[in-house]
């Protein structure tokens, strides 16, 4: 599978990361990262989240993203794979919206590569999300680095 | 001269628009004079200005069909 749409339409399906390990299976990986960003239950204004509408900017997301590919190609060069996908639209809480692979030959670069592009994703990604409660209401929040 | 203007995130909800096209607008501050007559509640709202899909700083004169979005701080993963 290519990263030629990042973007997907719901939750990202778990079949998605079997299906990616799976295929990832040639003689020269010796490891294999992976980061799920989970949609959490959090309470705002008093309120639980139920899911989170994710909304896009999409052409800038596929500049933006190709941009963080070009950019860890280059700095680990171990590097054999690496696939992302976004959820836009909604997701619920426990669901997952954010998949970040990446495989190389060895541990260390798997493991600084895919922080490295998770925090460049919450950074650089024209991605917004509008939070939506129990009982009616919503809020829009916004990246902390953390 | 004319130019597309996108709304993105909580600018869409506030200005009821995801996109619009104004004509005789030709810098970042003529822009943004325009949009707070327009839509005032956008006037105290945090947002950065991308220029063709680039993030633009300061002073920018636009070309005729440039598409400029308003991106409110990001919030992916």
């Amino acid at each position: 599978m290519t990263n030629k749409e990042i973007l997907i339409q719901g939750p990202i399906p778990q079949s998605l990361v079997s299906e990616i390990i799976a295929e990832t299976n040639k003689g020269t990986i010796g490891a294999q990262s992976i980061f799920l960003g989970q949609v959490r239950s959090d309470v705002l204004e008093g309120k639980k989240v139920l899911e989170i509408d994710y909304s896009a900017y999409e052409d800038m997301v596929r500049t933006e993203m190709n941009k963080i590919f070009a950019h860890v190609k280059s700095k680990y060069n171990d590097l054999q794979k690496v696939y992302v996908r976004h959820s836009v639209g909604v997701v619920k809480y426990g669901e997952h919206s954010l998949f970040v692979f990446v495989a190389g030959g060895h541990r260390r670069q798997a493991f600084k590569a895919v922080e490295e592009i998770v925090d460049l994703i919450k950074e650089k990604l024209p991605v917004w999300k509008k939070e939506i409660l129990e009982e009616g209401g919503h809020v829009w929040t916004e990246n902390k680095i953390d | 001269m004319q130019i597309d203007v996108l709304f993105f995130g909580i600018l869409s909800e506030v200005s009821g628009s995801t996109s619009l096209t104004i004509k005789d607008v030709e810098n970042i501050r003529s822009l943004k004079s325009h949009l707070w007559k327009t839509f005032p509640g956008i006037k105290d709202m945090d947002f950065r200005i991308a220029v063709n899909k680039e993030i633009v700083d300061g002073k920018v004169e636009f070309k005729n069909g440039d598409e400029i979005a308003l991106l409110p701080p990001f919030a992916g993963g």
